[in-house]
């Protein structure tokens, strides 16, 4: 109460009066504009904004991963028909069964033949890095290592999808053959397949045992053999009409493959997404990944911890930590599940925090800024010609002053119409003021003339009574006296009106009386008081109003 | 109120007089992404993209960059596909923000384009390299391919078949280092395997040129960018290579003389340094029987007793020029890549010669860890002490007439090693390599 004491509102100047109410009022709009956008959720906070970002970023991440995946599983199960299919026809024609193939370089180079073109148009209508077949047989069981050596074609592509100078690589199957189609031999070619070297080899082949729909799987990732490139296969077993186990064949997604061809479009800074083998940790070495199609996003390349936090997960490889969005995903029927993450580094989203509060921060200082320097301002504005007319008023040089305000221009005309009614009224009272004047001095004289009438009045009345009391016998005053004492109230009444100067005329009136009833009561009061007559006894009454005066006398 | 302007306008000015200074515009709390594109390691063991990891993990984290690796290519197809990614289109990647290059690639590819390296290394840094390389990097007064690592000739060979061959024939890896020897052991070869070729050649027409070179100390060069069809002695230097080409002694790489030594067709090859990343450990035959490769590397054969020449040829890097930060970044990536030690752990491991004269000097004492990189670096060892580099040709079309050569005498080969199977005169069929020669324009 003493600090609103303080504030001595009351000895606050009009400006500064005028500046806290605008103050007041804009910071009201202020604050009810923050509370709308507040109220309507149009400030939304950084992780609702990354977590919706993040959860559109792995819609069409999921989207691409499971429509490329169950696409190559498709060309993957009809290559394997086709391949079945034509081996069936072959070795009934040929009348041998699978294992007649061994060491029989002619028929296995045939059945190459018949497939090299095949897989090379394969190879550009599907999406993927790399293609092959491997037969369960070897052109020399004689080797060393021949238990593990299987014949086969793989393609491979060389330079990026669609480039105008991409063209194919032979990385196993007989070099001379690919040559003859055009195919070079990779720099890492081999003759044969190794299945020791083939992954998940053991589970595809059990996956022979399935029906043929249900027959594909999506291979661990592995690193090619004699390369650094890594890749994962989708393939699916080869089974013959009668069961026969054929070999195995599908499509190669290389790392480098599924970056460049899953590249997200993004506004996101840093994006990474990846498909990795679900478990306790996120192993970034067992999955695929991919960045934004700027070629940005970082590639973390170890096994990672993950925990939810809120609604966003967690991932951090004890170095880098990301946030993001986790999502199961199950490639094929004979996969255990797999993990979709769809994410950004902390630091980008802590510091995108940072960035958000600095700008609101900043954004209030601005507008708190603009607003006292409007208030100011246009206080200043609106009160500097009231102000100024003010002065003009203190100086009473208004009567014919023009403002800018009409409102104070009327004021002056009104003020300057007073001022005339005043000087009008003013100049009558001095004329009024010099007649009483003039009136006064009279009446000072006539008073002046009247005092001397009065004392030379009372100069006579004294002497006349003086000379009265000498004429009234003592006796007869003596009487009147005591007379008075014995009149009726009425009769006292009626004695002190004729005292009191009244006449006769007014005596009738004041009391109510007719003259003949006051003659009556004047014969009473003239017996009781030993007159004769009115004159006598008002001559009485002097000489007695005489006495009580001056009593020495 | 003027006061508070006043103030404010003294805050502005300050903060943009300290904005000029000369910070750095890389930040680790905000790393700036370099997309590249490079050559070493395409469709093998990438050295680099280790390399790479290594520098994103240590001061590229440190600094604020990121290397991602988003191409390996071949020097052959990177101006294509740059050309193909600044035209746009479907599918086709974003141009790559560093990538590997000869400087004729380069200039081809537009100078304007490229970020001059001198910009970012001082004239100091820049003297601790070797000033040929970097020489060989200016286009104009721009260095804009900055060396990273050089390669020379070398001929490989099957340490395993060559035993044999030896063995049987006598010939030795000395017998190997004149052409003359060469071509002698290559035609004990095609008898003793039966018809194989002895060696493929990346790059015959540069023998003929590096032969004519020691023969008369310079070459003649038409004013289209090819060599001197009427120049005698240019004529007796491709003689000397179309004999045994007519005869299948020798043949000209399919694409790279490597692929044809791991499947056994020839013995050896004669390509880049860099070519030692790119052999299998084992020659596979036909029959898949197989053996290693126990590779053995020579320095390139000699023309005569007088001066000899060795190539100086490898790409360097170009930075396309965008942004400073990303001038900034990439020079800090190539500050890191060329310093000493590691340059001569990259070099050793693609087969290439450093660029640093540090590197240069510490390769004498370095622990090699095969014998197929200790054979390598022993033959350019010998180069170099007894060779003189000359650098490639870098005439505006030149390579598109060597493809066409080289695909001209791919065909050719063995129709004429048939035709001279079957006892035709050489000189006819040198005659129409010649022949093909003078049809390249």
């Amino acid at each position: 109460m003493h600090g609103w004491k303080a504030f001595h509102y009351s000895a606050w100047s009009l400006r500064r009066k005028l500046f806290g109410y605008m103050l007041l009022l804009t910071m009201l709009l202020l604050l009810a504009l923050v509370g709308g956008l507040l109220f309507f959720e149009l400030f939304d906070s950084v992780e609702k904004r990354t977590h919706e970002a993040l959860d559109i970023q792995l819609e069409i991440f999921e989207k691409d991963v499971s429509s490329h995946f169950e696409n190559l599983a498709a060309a993957g199960l009809q290559l394997s028909h086709a391949i079945s299919g034509y081996l069936d026809d072959y070795l009934a024609e040929e009348e041998i069964g699978l294992t007649a193939l061994n060491d029989d370089t002619q028929r296995l180079e045939q059945i190459q033949r018949e497939w090299i073109e095949p897989l090379q148009e394969t190879m550009q209508k599907e999406n993927c890095s790399g293609v092959f077949f491997m037969l369960d047989a070897t052109v020399n069981s004689g080797v060393a290592g021949a238990e593990y050596s299987r014949v086969g074609l793989y393609l491979q592509r060389n330079g990026y999808r669609d480039s105008a100078d991409e063209s194919l690589l032979l990385y196993r199957g007989p070099a001379e053959l690919g040559k003859e189609f055009g195919i070079m031999p990779h720099r890492k070619w081999r003759l044969e397949f190794r299945t020791d070297l083939f992954p998940n080899y053991r589970e595809l082949c059990a996956c022979a045992e399935k029906t043929h729909v249900e027959s594909y799987l999506l291979t661990d990732r592995f690193v090619l053999p004699g390369t650094s490139d890594e890749a994962v296969l989708m393939t699916a077993p080869i089974v013959g009409a009668d069961g026969v186990f054929y070999g195995v064949c599908g499509y190669e997604v290389s790392t480098s493959y599924f970056t460049a061809y899953h590249a997200q479009p993004t506004k996101l800074s840093s994006l990474t997404c990846m498909v990795v083998p679900d478990g306790d940790t996120l192993d970034a070495q067992k999955g695929l990944f991919c960045g934004s199609s700027d070629g940005c996003g970082l590639v973390p390349d170890a096994q990672m911890t993950m925990e939810q936090r809120g609604s966003l997960a967690t991932v951090s490889d004890g170095d880098t930590t990301y946030i993001g969005l986790l999502r199961h995903y199950e490639p094929t029927p004979n996969n255990p599940p797999f993990l979709l993450a769809v994410m950004i580094r902390q630091s980008d989203y802590d510091r995108e925090i940072a960035q958000t509060r600095a700008q609101f921060l900043v954004l209030l200082a601005l507008l708190g800024f603009f607003c006292v320097s409007c208030c100011l301002f246009f206080s200043r504005r609106y009160l500097s010609p009231i102000l100024r007319g003010l002065e003009k008023l203190k100086s009473d040089a208004h009567t014919d002053a023009q403002t800018e305000i009409p409102e104070i221009d009327d004021l002056f005309r009104f003020l300057a119409e007073k001022d005339r009614d005043r000087e009008d009224a003013l100049s009558v009272l001095l004329r009024e003021k010099e007649l009483a004047q003039a009136e006064k001095e009279r009446l000072q004289r006539e008073f002046a003339a009247a005092q001397n009438q009065y004392e030379t009045a009372r100069a006579e009345i004294a002497r006349l009574a003086y000379d009265r009391k000498n004429e009234i016998d003592p006796a007869d005053y003596r009487q009147f006296l005591e007379g008075i004492d014995r009149l009726t109230p009425t009769e006292r009444r009626i004695f002190d009106y004729y005292l009191s100067g009244k006449s006769v005329k007014e005596i009738i009136e004041i009391a109510g009386i007719k003259e003949s009833t006051l003659r009556y009561h004047n014969q009473n009061i003239y017996g009781k008081l030993g007159v004769n007559s009115l004159k006598q006894l008002l001559r009485c009454a002097a000489l007695m109003h005489e006495d009580e005066q001056n009593p020495e006398k | 109120m003027r006061k508070i302007w006043m103030l404010l306008l003294a805050v502005l000015m300050a903060t943009a007089l300290f904005g000029c200074g000369e910070a750095s515009l890389l930040s680790p709390d905000e790393p700036v992404t370099l997309t590249m594109w490079h050559v070493y390691g395409e469709q093998a063991d990438s050295p680099m993209n280790r390399l790479i990891a290594e520098f994103n993990a240590t001061v590229g984290k440190e600094k604020g960059i990121v290397v991602t690796v988003t191409n390996v290519t071949s020097t052959s197809k990177i101006l294509p596909q740059l050309v193909e990614a600044r035209a746009g289109g479907p599918n086709v990647p974003e141009l790559p923000d560093l990538f590997s290059a000869h400087t004729i690639t380069a200039t081809e590819f537009g100078e304007e384009s490229l970020l001059d390296w001198q910009t970012q290394f001082d004239e100091k840094e820049l003297e601790a390299f070797v000033p040929q390389f970097l020489e060989d990097g200016m286009i104009g007064d721009s260095l804009a391919v900055f060396p990273v690592s050089k390669s020379s000739y070398a001929l490989f060979l099957n340490g395993s078949q060559f035993a044999c061959f030896s063995a049987d024939t006598g010939v030795t890896c000395e017998s190997l280092a004149t052409w003359e020897g060469f071509f002698d052991a290559a035609a004990k070869y095609y008898v003793w395997s039966g018809g194989k070729p002895f060696c493929a050649l990346d790059y015959l027409i540069r023998h003929v040129e590096l032969d004519m070179m020691a023969r008369r100390g310079e070459v003649g060069y038409t004013a289209d960018g090819w060599y001197d069809a009427a120049d005698a002695s240019f004529y007796e230097s491709w003689m000397k290579f179309a004999e045994p080409l007519a005869k299948g002694h020798i043949a000209v790489a399919d694409q790279y003389a490597n692929t044809q030594v791991m499947t056994g067709e020839t013995l050896g090859g004669i390509g880049s340094t860099a070519a030692v990343a790119y052999y299998n450990e084992t020659v596979t035959y036909p029959d898949n029987t197989s053996e290693p490769t126990n590779l053995i590397v020579l320095p390139l054969p000699k023309s005569g007793d007088g001066v000899q020449y060795m190539p100086v040829t490898g790409v360097g890097i170009c930075a396309m020029r965008t942004t400073d930060q990303k001038a900034e970044a990439a020079g800090e990536f190539v500050r890191w890549l060329t310093t000493g030690e590691r340059n001569l752990d990259f070099v050793v491991e693609t087969g290439y010669m450093p660029v640093h004269n540090d590197a240069f000097a510490a390769i004498e004492s370095y622990d090699f860890a095969d014998e197929a990189h200790a054979s390598l670096f022993a033959a350019i060892k010998t180069m170099r002490e007894g060779y003189v580099p000359v650098v490639r040709p870098d005439f505006a079309g030149y390579y598109d007439k060597v493809n066409a050569l080289y695909d001209g005498l791919r065909e050719l080969q063995p129709v004429l090693k048939a035709r001279a199977d079957a006892g035709e005169a050489i000189d006819t069929l040198t005659a129409e390599t010649w022949a093909l020669f003078c049809s390249i324009r």
